[in-house]
């Protein structure tokens, strides 16, 4: 990859404080005519320049609500309740115009999504797609340009011919990297990953989570790694977020918080995993009763 | 390290009803909208008429008045060319188009539900024939078949019903198949047939009573088509020549426009409430029984 | 290369098979149609039983139904529906005369329509603003539920008899032939309307559904204006269903001509059809009828290729067998 993609990138910008900063984030979203669910209760989470962050937790748990709220990605129905606050770069962006969401989105944050089939435009070419995220003024042609450029960096080959193809065309493990390539072609501050590799099979998943551990060290970019798999996010984040029920329930450094869980809710996430990659005989599910106690209990890493 | 959470311990989570809280039964849904109510009544209100139009409607055929006169007191929708009392012909003639509207749904929705629901249940081969007959009739220009065989057959009123009953039931059939196939699908479907009931004793308790809801809509909808294609070919002079329908109606003032405008009128607006009515209450009714979150994006 | 033969030679066949249902319903309808044919040829004036016998063996109607049965189908196959009973014009030469009227009525309000329905259709489908939609999607609902003849007969009063601002009758000047635009507009305007009212229901429910789609999210995540979403990522795919409609719509206008013609008196297919329905012509109702199915079926033929070509899931089938998945 050429250098001077990378510069401007690694330095660490101007401002001492956190990239992002979430507190007390609350969001209502709607679920029928008149229903609606607090998917995100009072959530507070930071990021650092160049750290990598990783947000836990089963479906349902608020984790990817939480991480479209930060890449203002959530949807634009009027329904949609959001208060507390997301400081991104220092400005606040919960009520922020529209047009404030429209810069951040061209410049400071990506987001990788988790199905890379409905994910990319049916009836678009994979160039086309990869070239919209480069912003303005940067050369957005082919081969030599940024968009040859961003999917050999998100690990493909043959860029030529993949810019030239449809999604349909490609592999799920392809497509994903397409997704890659579309998100890290702003050469944004922050990328957040929901789920990046849960729809992919397991050899693939490897690859493509390596290529990602790649991309983000050489851009010097902070990521927020999203998933429900703990393995996944435990080799590739300095710090750690468990979510239930709308709630972090624990958080601290990832060794930490692997090593000495202390809340339940993780040391039962902890124990699933292990059940399974251990011997892969004993199934470990999480009995209701405990469920309900989780919900009330909160554990904070000690400093 | 931060520290999280400093307030007090949280309701136990899960979906929260914010707003009604009362569960949204199809009927709820429904209701709450004036429209639907306001065409609900309407629809009784014209199939009232046309049921009780030829009791109070006075004589459609008596040429006693005086010709083309004009609405007024006492012609409250004026008099036709040959003398007669425009109201009473009016009033006697939607009781053909209603119907041909409600005998032409019933056929079709009978017809649809059976084939789509064996084709659905049964898939396999029996699907696949299906299926072809299905795509062969959406395929066929019903429309203009139907007007060919009423003009060849003669324009009996039983032999209109029966050609559209028969050109409009694979748009139910679809529905019905889709429906079905999903729902054989489901455990206690599976489970009933694992137990060894009959597969047709499931398709009609089990089946058919989870399918209902697309299908009545559909059903709504092919009511007003009817209506609209009866018309159209009393328009153009295929029907009963001996009984006034709307369509006819309209077909005996067309060559008056210039000095008779009420026979064009009236008729004309009373097929389209109708029709309207019937449309908005299968709007309704796709709503009420597919509700959808609406637009969240 | 061979999957796209394959599907086209299927599509052609089935084409095919078609055509010759509907010409075998239409002769056993003929079968089926009330009065001795031999009858009408003769009228009522007593005849020889030799003249009749006569007849008979020139009309073909002393044969079995079978034998005269694949006489008629390779005669509509070989491009003879017959002669007019009225005028004794052959009907292929009829049907050439009157097509060019509904094809240009039929065309211009398809095109119309389509146009029209996507503009209304994508705002009523992205508007937030409830009484837009409301407006659009229940305006259509009540142009849908008008009687499309009844609203002809209602332009021809506001519009020809009140106003007297427009022609109500045929294409041209009495005595002329060719369409004047002046003549057309208020046909091309009826017919237009039915065809959008249901056309702008789908394209809204199509656009919402392209607007939920996942890809959207991935458009807007790139930061995006919210018009590009729309335009680039949104409209293209809310479209394409319309290819499919607009091709399965030719049914219902040329249906729809009969009546619309005649309330306009516009010398298409449509009027001939109506006409020779009046006149008891069976053999122009016959020719009429099996020219507007080849018509339907060559509609969707076109759509099935413009689909393809439309759509890169489908175009695979001209460039490359389907997608390399590696």
């Amino acid at each position: 990859m050429s250098s001077e993609l990378l510069t401007g990138t690694t330095e660490p910008r101007a401002g001492g404080g956190p990239l992002v900063r979430v507190t007390d984030l609350n969001v209502c979203l709607p679920t029928g005519v008149r229903s609606e669910v607090e998917a995100v209760r009072s959530v507070s989470l930071h990021v650092d320049r160049g750290e990598r962050v990783g947000v836990v937790g089963e479906s349902g748990s608020g984790k990817t609500v939480t991480g479209r709220a930060i890449a203002g990605l959530l949807p634009t129905s009027p329904r949609v309740r959001v208060r507390g606050s997301i400081v991104l770069e220092g400005r606040e962006m919960v009520g922020a115009p529209p047009q404030a969401w429209d810069a951040v989105r061209t410049r400071t944050v990506g987001m990788i999504f988790q199905d890379p089939l409905t994910y990319l435009n049916p009836v678009m070419t994979i160039g086309r797609q990869v070239a919209e995220a480069v912003p303005a003024g940067r050369d957005r042609s082919g081969q030599d340009g940024d968009v040859g450029r961003f999917l050999a960096l998100a690990g493909l080959e043959d860029v030529d011919e993949v810019a030239r193809r449809f999604p349909h065309e490609l592999s799920g493990g392809m497509r994903q990297r397409v997704l890659i390539a579309v998100a890290i072609a702003k050469t944004p501050d922050l990328l957040v990953a929901d789920e990046p590799t849960t729809a992919l099979d397991a050899t693939v998943q490897k690859r493509v989570l390596a290529t990602l551990d790649e991309t983000v060290r050489r851009l010097g970019t902070s990521l927020v790694l999203i998933s429900h798999d703990i393995a996944v996010v435990a080799g590739m984040t300095d710090r750690i977020y468990v979510m239930y029920a709308g709630r972090v329930v624990e958080s601290g450094p990832t060794a930490d918080v692997l090593d000495a869980p202390r809340h339940a809710y993780t040391r039962a996430l902890l124990r699933s995993v292990r059940s399974l990659t251990d011997d892969g005989v004993e199934l470990y599910s999480i009995p209701d009763s405990l469920r309900a106690s989780w919900a009330r209990e909160e554990v904070s890493g000690a400093p | 390290m931060t520290v999280h959470g400093t307030e007090t311990a949280p309701p136990v989570a899960g979906t929260t009803g914010a707003g009604g809280r009362r569960e949204e039964t199809p009927t709820r849904i429904f209701f709450r909208k004036p429209l639907a109510i306001v065409f609900l009544v309407v629809m009784a209100l014209m199939t009232l008429v046309a049921l009780l139009g030829p009791v109070f409607g006075g004589d459609p055929v008596s040429t006693a008045h005086p010709p083309m006169q004009p609405p007024s007191a006492a012609y409250p929708l004026g008099t036709d060319h040959l003398g007669r009392d425009f109201l009473a012909r009016v009033l006697h003639g939607g009781r053909l188009s209603l119907f041909v509207g409600f005998a032409v749904a019933l056929l079709s929705m009978t017809l649809g539900v059976l084939i789509g629901g064996l084709a659905g249940y049964y898939g396999g081969v029996i699907d696949v024939a299906l299926v072809k007959v299905i795509e062969f009739f959406q395929a066929i220009p019903g429309l203009v078949l139907v007007l060919v065989a009423a003009a060849i057959l003669g324009a009996n009123i039983f032999i209109i019903i029966a050609i559209m009953g028969l050109t409009g039931w694979p748009g139910v059939a679809r529905i019905m198949r889709a429906e079905a196939a999903r729902v054989a699908q489901l455990g206690y479907v599976e489970f009933a047939r694992a137990a060894g009931f009959p597969g047709r004793r499931i398709l009609v308790s089990d089946v058919l009573p989870n399918s209902m809801a697309p299908v009545v809509v559909s059903t709504t909808m092919t009511v007003g088509m009817a209506i609209l294609a009866e018309s159209g070919l009393a328009f153009l002079g295929i029907g009963d020549a001996n009984r006034a329908t709307w369509g006819s109606l309209l077909n005996d003032a067309q060559p008056y426009l210039n000095s008779a405008w009420w026979m064009a009128l009236f008729p004309g607006i009373c097929i389209f409430v109708v029709v309207l009515a019937v449309n908005m209450i299968g709007d309704a009714l796709n709503d009420a029984l597919n509700p959808t979150i609406g637009r969240v994006k | 290369m061979k999957a796209v033969a394959v599907h086209y030679a299927r599509l052609l066949v089935s084409s095919v098979v078609l055509l010759l249902v509907v010409i075998t319903i239409l002769f056993l309808l003929l079968e089926l149609a009330p009065g001795n044919p031999l009858q009408a040829l003769l009228g009522d004036a007593p005849v020889s039983p030799e003249f009749e016998a006569e007849m008979a063996a020139r009309f073909g109607l002393d044969l079995p139904l079978w034998q005269r049965y694949l006489i008629y189908v390779g005669n509509v196959f070989t491009g003879d529906l017959g002669s007019s009973a009225i005028s004794g014009r052959p009907v292929t030469e009829l049907i050439a005369s009157r097509a060019p009227y509904t094809l240009v009525l039929a065309f211009w309000a398809m095109a119309l329509s389509t146009v029209v329905c996507i503009v209304l259709g994508a705002i009523a489908g992205r508007t937030r603003r409830r009484w837009l939609d409301a407006s659009i999607s229940g305006g259509s609902l009540v142009i849908f539920s008008i009687p499309n003849f009844w609203l002809g007969l209602m332009l021809i009063w506001v519009f020809g008899v009140l106003l007297g601002w427009l022609p109500t009758a045929g294409a041209s000047p009495y005595g002329e032939s060719g369409i004047q635009l002046r003549y057309m507009l208020l046909p091309l305007i009826c017919m237009a309307m039915s065809q959008l009212a249901f056309k702008t229901r789908i394209m809204r429910s199509s656009m919402i559904e392209a607007l939920g789609q996942d890809y959207i999210d991935t458009a807007r995540s790139k930061g995006l204006s919210a018009d590009r979403v729309l335009y680039r990522h949104g409209l293209p795919n809310a479209m394409l269903p319309m290819v499919t409609i607009i091709g399965l719509s030719v049914g219902g206008l040329l249906a729809g001509s009969t009546l619309i013609e005649r309330v306009f008196s516009w010398p298409g297919m449509g009027l001939l059809m109506v006409d020779a329905i009046n006149q008891k012509d069976n053999m122009v109702v016959l020719g009429v009828t099996i020219v507007m199915t080849v018509m339907i079926l060559v509609a969707n033929v076109l759509t099935d290729i413009a689909y393809g070509l439309i759509d890169p899931r489908l175009r695979a089938r001209f460039t490359r067998s389907g997608g390399a998945q590696s």
